[in-house]
């Protein structure tokens, strides 16, 4: 991440003004396990570090290993909890916040953490995740079914417009919720769901895009026939990668494909076992047992009216 | 001034350096054109020529330039449209390309002037007894529709939650609805102890609130949890009736009378069921013929015949 100068010296400023001399070392180690203050400045262990040459080389190791936000977050903390049962007011905070919101991230209340300013820009790694770094996720996976009916036996035009209609319902319900897309093949696409309450936000995407699939089916679709899909949502470790092969092949992709494939059917979403015990009451009671051929424990989501 | 403006990805979209900072830019997800411009009484709509195909936007423009009253543009910051000229014939109302924008606020209104000024379609009958809100005269009377707005299953609910927090919830509920009823050029007028009554302009003039209600039904499992942070099911329950009665503005209704206003509130309260719209056949012109299928005739109620949709199952 590149940051503006002006910002990387209020840093050090915050640093050698805010928090004591003796916390520096404190405030490092949170933020890269086992760091040596004094191997990293240079100075011998019975030296005495001056508290300007700490901030400095604890700042310019934050930009230098892009863990610039998390330091600042850390800031954010230590007004908010404290540290070790001590407050320490950061009266840089405020300018902090402006500056950062130059750099494109704002700071979401709901993770305590600076996210991508959605109107400036949206990556796949939220601009947080670094490629190699394996995290948990929570995917949702949808297909459109019968895509090769669909597309054999309606105009290409109507057909595009369609799917183009999905792919942008999707972005809404995924995005609004803090997920992001990390795939569209034209018949399907990968979400990705990460900070907060990631399987809950993923099945909730899940489920608003059938709210809004049903609503588009009588108002908007070109088609003269309803577009379905099928939806799973799954949850697992993964490497991150923006090469999206390298995605598919890991086990936690496969998995949340195979779930969707085989187990959701059109018009349903899919849950795993991995993701039920980890949403409320109130959204798995919507949810029903589906019975599958291989004896997964599923359960599935779908808009039904009385009578129909 | 306000503009809507029909595009891909709505939360995608940042006007600020094109339009006038004075302007409200209310930014819409495309695939719902339909439906929205069903709901909303717009008169004039721009659709964001990026990322919509030639063909989507010809098709758009065929059926905008089918609704009376409402005219349309296009805004083009890229210059994807390669032949605005076709545009107009086929109905737009203006174009604003990449040689016209940033826009000022005086070009946007001479657009939505000469859009509506050989406007002749006529205003509904039953449309001429209702002035506009700013006209309306205290004690006299003007034809409305009524929706009354309520949270169902109440009593599951106050043993869920307990009484205190059904009275918190019931206050964010009114609060929620008559931001919706805003949106749809309606108010939120009269509160009783079970819900909201909403008045809109009769139909014709009014967005549709019905399929305002119709959605949150529809959606009620996501706006528990995530509008009202409920860890327990909750549902919702419509009343809709279409009458008159003298105006009175929020806060001041309590004089009013009406025989319409009291067959609203006893068709919610006595008639109303959870998780449906229960409507009289007054206001049966308000469904969506789209979604008309989904409503059905259920007994008279207090003389007046009634339409109630089909419930979502949980």
């Amino acid at each position: 991440m590149k940051v503006r100068k002006e910002l990387v010296q209020l840093a050090r400023k915050t640093l050698l003004e805010s928090v004591p001399p003796d916390m520096h070392h404190r405030l490092a180690r949170e933020l890269f396990e086992g760091y040596d203050l004094h191997e990293a400045t240079g100075f011998p262990a019975t030296v005495p570090i001056p508290p300007q040459v700490s901030a400095q080389v604890i700042v310019d190791d934050a930009l230098r290993r892009d863990r610039f936000l998390e330091l600042v977050e850390l800031y954010v903390r230590l007004e908010k909890s404290g540290f070790m049962g001590r407050s320490y007011p950061i009266p840089q905070l405020r300018e902090i916040f402006h500056l950062v919101g130059l750099e494109g991230f704002t700071w979401d209340q709901h993770t305590g953490m600076f996210m991508e300013d959605p109107r400036m820009r949206r990556t796949a790694g939220w601009g947080r995740i670094l490629p190699g770094e394996e995290r948990r996720y929570s995917l949702l996976r949808i297909d459109i079914a019968r895509n090769s009916r669909l597309v054999r036996t309606h105009k290409p035009t109507e057909v595009r417009r369609a799917f183009a209609d999905l792919r942008e319902m999707l972005t809404r319900s995924v995005e609004d919720r803090g997920g992001r897309i990390w795939a569209w093949e034209g018949d399907g696409a990968l979400a990705a769901f990460h900070f907060g309450h990631a399987t809950t936000s993923a099945t909730l995407a899940g489920m608003a895009l059938l709210h809004d699939l049903f609503l588009y089916n009588r108002f908007d679709n070109p088609l003269e026939e309803p577009l379905r899909i099928r939806s799973a949502v799954h949850t697992g470790p993964l490497r991150f990668t923006e090469d999206q092969v390298e995605i598919r092949r890991q086990e936690t992709c496969k998995e949340a494909v195979e779930l969707e494939e085989r187990c959701a059917p059109p018009d349903w979403l899919a849950i795993s076992a991995a993701v039920a015990p980890t949403l409320d009451r109130v959204l798995l009671d919507r949810f029903k047992p589906i019975e599958t051929k291989n004896a997964w424990l599923v359960y599935g989501y779908t808009v039904k009216m009385e009578g129909s | 001034m306000r503009i809507v403006v029909y595009g891909g990805y709505a939360g995608a979209a940042d006007w600020s350096e094109l339009l006038p900072a004075k302007v409200e830019v209310e930014t819409m997800a495309f695939s719902s054109l339909k439906r929205s411009v069903e709901r909303r009484a717009e008169r004039f709509i721009y659709l964001d020529a990026r990322g919509i195909e030639k063909e989507a936007i010809l098709e758009a423009a065929a059926w905008l330039s089918g609704r009376p009253g409402l005219a349309w543009g296009i805004l083009d910051p890229d210059g994807a449209v390669d032949d605005p000229a076709a545009l107009f014939f086929a109905g737009a109302g203006d174009y604003l390309g990449p040689g016209t924008l940033p826009v000022g606020e005086t070009r946007l209104r001479c657009a939505l002037a000469r859009a509506h000024r050989d406007d002749e379609t006529p205003e509904p009958e039953q449309a001429r007894s209702f002035p506009g809100w700013a006209k309306l005269r205290e004690g006299k009377e003007y034809d409305f529709l009524f929706c009354h707005a309520a949270i169902g299953a109440a009593e599951r609910l106050r043993e869920a939650i307990g009484e205190k927090r059904l009275a918190k919830l019931r206050e964010s509920f009114a609060a929620h609805m008559a931001e919706i009823a805003e949106g749809l050029d309606g108010k939120a007028w009269i509160m009783d102890s079970h819900g909201l009554l909403l008045v809109f302009p009769p139909r014709g003039l009014a967005d549709s609130p019905l399929l305002a209600a119709f959605e949150l039904l529809l959606d009620r499992a996501l706006v528990g949890y995530e509008v009202f942070k409920l860890e327990v099911p909750l549902t919702f329950r419509f009343a809709f009736h279409a009458g008159s009665a003298p105006w009175r503005p929020p806060g001041a209704t309590g004089t009013v009378v009406s025989e319409d206003v009291n067959f609203i509130f006893h068709l919610a309260n006595r008639g109303g069921h959870d998780g449906r719209i229960t409507m009289s056949a007054a206001c049966a012109d308000a469904i969506p013929p789209q979604i008309a299928d989904l409503f059905q005739p259920a007994p008279a109620f207090e003389g007046h015949e009634i339409l109630i949709s089909r419930r979502f199952l949980d």
